[in-house]
């Protein structure tokens, strides 16, 4: 049996063989691997880059208290940027699905249509979602723009979703069954995680003072965008959109509102990704 | 073969997985763009064979000219006098023509035409060999489609639907020499993806087919559909069971995979407590699995899904799709037990909370306003108690089930979980009926709404999103129709026309206009100006119904511009009239009645009383008498509802007004006298618009 952590070492041997930089995770809470500036700023200006790192996502909104069984609060990602976009990815993919004791032969996979947009980011890219007997295990998007800049060379993001990937090979209908290393399940590791976050995201948090926080972390990245500091700026732009989505996911933020604060994250995101551009790069964009 | 005169050209564009709306989309762009290219270049083919799946686009022209003939052109510049000077010199225009066409200003000839002498240029161009045209305008060809969306990738500048990897061109047996996107094109093809990945050389076009077959790959898209069809239902059938095969959904799956299997799984007994449509949208919806029905016509606790690959090892594969598709109907279940946690004025309170749209408050405040636009229709017709109390509670509650789990999951069960939860929670079958059949008509061609009360909040939920859309975004223009205002207006017409709901479009709009000018939630002008442009956009699409349910234009024109509000009575009679004008004989009345009304548009015409006129001349009054006789009888057939008697007896004015503008001037000098022929006239006129205004038909 291939338990969880073994599956996250053998696809960083895989990639790592590859040719791509292993990271670790990014230390700033985020809702997906895309927006850890290893990819997010990376994956801008002409300069090839391939990189693989695992990030652990939070989405406040998919909070269940631990009851839930596919559903977290924080699920993890294998992440894979390769920057210019190889012809020979969507092998280079099946290749790693075998490494893991999948053999595409024996199974149907599929790469069905899932074009990728985030709003926040100033990002969108096409792509599919990967089916395996049915079930959506990988997500694979070519990025055309991200902090509204067009990505040239084109990067291909892959993106694991380990949960229901071990989910499939350990053969288990609930996540926190799952075997994260030999005698100690998924649930040991995170359920307490799990269930505090549910309560802590829908009944104790304070919509007010989480306001507070979005305003002041904004502030702090404009002030930091105004040294030209693009990685500060950046984590601040990460500590709004984490709270934006605790906020949402309390329901504080109506919808018409909604679009405002989205507009906010995604200008802040944009100066980052033109500021990155102009520092690193000395390209105006 | 430079001698042979035809060749077959087999060109296949290898791709990375294209999403199944774009493959056919794909192979009809370039079907286009291939032919009138060839058309252009004077090449023939005899036979045009397409291939496609998710990973290629094939293309074999069949006998196709191998070599373009020499071609002479004549092109017509200026005339003589502007292209030379009197001193015999060569002007600016003629230089100019020249230059456009590419030849020496002293090449060009004069011809003598039937409009006098001209410039010529004669231009030659030499026949080139296909393949060399190809091989140079292929990449042009190729680049030159468009799509919905499109991307880039690697560092390559060309935007396709999905990256391309390889290019096979063939020309009879050689390759045409050619770069795309940074590919070169060969002889090979590749197989599927999985079970047959390596290349595969393809000696001529003739053997493409067969061998993608031998390595796993049905390229012909017909063959592919059929073969999931029959895989399909012999599978259902062998298990006891009838597939439902949704065409779009068989369309879909069949650019989903190049070699399909049929597969049968089954999930949990117990799931199919979940409303039908509930299970059924998430098996077509997100995973692609066509339903199965028992005997009975029930749903099965079955689904049949297609794999891309053969049959190897799928017992695994159906265990797979099984997991996968019982932890979403577990959602669904979740789903659909929290929504009936809760009271229906739960769910209608939640509305409050989301916004329709800024300036019109909220879907709450939208129901409140349907509700008040329902009950007004409701007190108009008169209807029955009973139904007027089913018609209030309907619309009241015609949202609540945008506040559920299962509306917001997947939303184009709205109506439908709307019917189904207040069966469950209020228990009124009459009140869930009209709040599912409030979306009807769902399209052009589907069924409008069947139940009294459900008419009626049809009606009101398709005005308030009219004049609420009209009020806040404008009137629709271009053939978009992005807010659905055109398709709610069609809606509207088919409703009282279809639906026999005898009510004024006029009626309609007024009581909608009430309701939002009184409502403090509208943020946006209620005015006149605003009420003629839905009036006359109401009445447009009424014409347009009119014709597209195959009544001639002119006669369209000639109802509605007489009754532009009554839709049921023009919708009852236009058939008839139609046909009774179609029987011919009304020729001279329609012209007759053209002349009336230009002599009277050009004049203001008094008000007056004929009844004691004394007539001048017997023409006159001959003509007053008919008038007054026809105008009696045909009212009377128009009670009846007998247009066509009404139209009939019209003829009888043929004769007294043709003698009337024979023996009368209309224009005497004398004002009292010209002042009653005018009104006699506008008399006529009146009498003669009573069905359809005639002065509208165009006469052959």
């Amino acid at each position: 049996m291939l338990d969880f952590q073994t599956m996250i070492l053998k696809l960083q041997e895989f990639w790592g063989a590859q040719g791509c930089l292993l990271v670790q995770p990014y230390d700033v809470e985020k809702g997906a691997g895309t927006m850890n500036p290893m990819t997010f700023l990376r994956v801008l200006g002409s300069k090839p880059w391939n990189v693989a790192y695992v990030e652990p996502s939070r989405r406040p909104v998919d909070g269940r208290y631990g009851d839930n069984p596919n559903r977290l609060y924080q699920h993890h990602q294998f992440q894979v940027i390769l920057k210019p976009s190889p012809a020979d990815v969507q092998d280079k993919y099946l290749e790693s699905l075998k490494i893991l004791g999948i053999d595409a032969k024996m199974h149907d996979v599929r790469f069905v249509e899932d074009n990728w947009e985030a709003p926040t980011l100033g990002a969108w890219g096409l792509g599919w979602e990967v089916w395996l007997d049915g079930m959506e295990v990988t997500q694979f998007t070519y990025f055309q723009q991200v902090g509204g800049i067009e990505v040239r060379p084109v990067a291909v993001e892959i993106t694991y979703g380990l949960e229901r990937l071990a989910s499939y090979i350990q053969d288990v209908t609930n996540v926190y069954d799952l075997v994260y290393a030999p005698g100690v399940t998924y649930g040991d590791v995170f359920k307490a995680a799990e269930y505090e976050h549910s309560v802590y995201t829908f009944e104790v948090s304070t919509a007010e003072r989480l306001f507070h926080f979005f305003n002041e972390y904004e502030n702090e990245a404009k002030l930091a965008m105004a040294r030209q500091l693009v990685l500060p700026a950046y984590d601040y732009v990460l500590k709004c959109s984490h709270v934006f989505n605790q906020l949402e996911a309390r329901g504080a933020i109506s919808v018409t509102e909604r679009t405002g604060y989205i507009g906010r994250v995604r200008n802040l995101a944009r100066q980052v990704a033109q500021s990155y551009l102009a520092t690193r790069e000395g390209v105006e964009a | 073969m430079s001698e042979k005169s035809t060749a077959d050209f087999l060109l296949e564009i290898g791709t990375e997985e294209m999403p199944a709306q774009y493959v056919n989309l794909a192979v009809e762009r370039y079907r286009e763009i291939f032919t009138s290219f060839f058309e252009e270049n004077g090449l023939q083919f005899e036979i045009l064979k397409t291939y496609a799946t998710p990973r290629r686009l094939g293309f074999l022209f069949m006998a196709l000219s191998a070599h373009q003939s020499d071609r002479t052109e004549e092109v017509r510049g200026p005339a003589e006098k502007a292209g030379k000077n009197p001193a015999g010199e060569w002007t600016q225009a003629a230089l100019g023509f020249a230059r456009s066409q590419g030849i020496a200003v002293d090449d060009l000839i004069i011809r003598e035409t039937n409009s006098g002498p001209y410039l010529f240029a004669i231009k030659y161009s030499k026949g080139q060999a296909t393949k060399d045209l190809l091989g140079a305008q292929l990449p042009i060809l190729l680049a030159s489609a468009d799509w919905p969306k499109s991307m880039r990738w690697g560092s390559v500048e060309l935007k396709f639907i999905r990256p391309i990897r390889w290019v096979l061109a063939l020309f009879d047996d050689e390759v045409i020499p050619f770069s795309l996107a940074e590919v070169e094109s060969g002889t090979v093809t590749y197989g599927h993806r999985t079970l047959a990945p390596e290349a595969v050389q393809v000696g001529n076009p003739g053997e493409y087919e067969s061998l993608l077959e031998q390595a796993s790959v049905l390229a012909n898209v017909g063959q592919r559909r059929e073969m999931i069809a029959n895989q399909v239902s012999i599978l259902a059938k062998a298990h006891g069971y009838t597939a439902q095969i949704d065409e779009d959904l068989l369309d879909e799956v069949t650019q989903l995979v190049e070699y399909p299997t049929a597969f049968i799984g089954s999930f949990e007994e117990s799931f199919l407590a979940i409303p039908d449509r509930v299970i059924i949208t998430s098996m077509k919806e997100n995973q692609r699995y066509f339903p199965v029905f028992d005997s009975k016509g029930n749903l099965a606790s079955r689904f049949i899904g297609v794999r891309n690959g053969g049959d190897k090892n799928l017992a695994q594969v159906v265990k797979g799709n099984e997991k996968v598709l019982s932890a979403r109907l577990s959602d669904a279940n979740f789903f659909f037990a929290e929504d009936r946690k809760v009271s229906i004025d739960d769910l209608q309170a939640k509305l409050k909370t989301m916004t329709y749209q800024d300036e019109l408050g909220s879907v709450y405040d939208r129901a409140t306003r349907i509700a008040r636009i329902a009950g007004g229709i409701a007190e108009v017709l008169q209807v029955a108690d009973m139904v007027h109390q089913q018609v209030i509670t309907a619309a009241k509650y015609s949202k609540f089930d945008l506040g559920t789990h299962m509306v917001y999951e997947f939303p184009e069960l709205e109506g439908y979980m709307g019917r189904i939860y207040a069966n469950l929670m209020i228990h009124d079958e009459a009140v869930g009926h009209a709040i599912e059949e409030q979306y009807f008509p769902k399209g052009a061609g589907a069924p409008i709404a069947e139940s009294l009360p459900g008419k009626i909040v049809a009606i009101a939920d398709k005005m308030e999103r009219l004049v609420g859309g009209f009020a806040t975004l404008g009137m629709p223009t271009g053939s978009q129709d992005p807010y659905g205002l055109r398709r709610a207006a069609n809606g509207i017409v088919r409703t009282l026309a279809e639906g026999s709901i005898d009510l004024g479009l006029d009626a309609v709009v007024d009581i909608t206009m009430a309701v939002m000018e009184n409502d403090p939630s509208v943020h946006a002008a209620i005015d006149a100006l605003l009420k003629q442009d839905v009036l006359s956009f109401l009445t447009t699409r009424f014409k347009t119904w009119l014709i597209d349910k195959g009544l001639p234009g002119d006669v369209a024109e000639g109802l509605v511009s007489v009754r532009p509000y009554a839709v049921l009575e023009v919708a009852t009679i236009a058939d008839g009239v139609a046909g009774q004008l179609a029987q011919g004989g009304f020729k001279r009345l329609v012209e007759l009645s053209k002349r009336v009304r230009n002599i009277l548009a050009k004049q203001t015409i008094p008000h007056l009383s004929m009844e004691s006129v004394q007539w001048e001349e017997t023409a006159e009054r001959v003509l007053y008498e008919a008038t007054q006789s026809v105008q009696m009888r045909a009212k009377e057939a128009l009670v009846q509802h007998d247009a066509v008697v009404a139209l009939k007896s019209m003829l009888e004015l043929e004769e007294p007004i043709h003698s009337f503008f024979n023996e009368v001037m209309v224009m005497d000098e004398r004002e009292d006298v010209r002042a009653r022929r005018l009104a006699l006239l506008l008399s006529v006129q009146n009498t003669l618009s009573m069905v359809l205004d005639l002065s509208q038909i165009v006469l052959s």
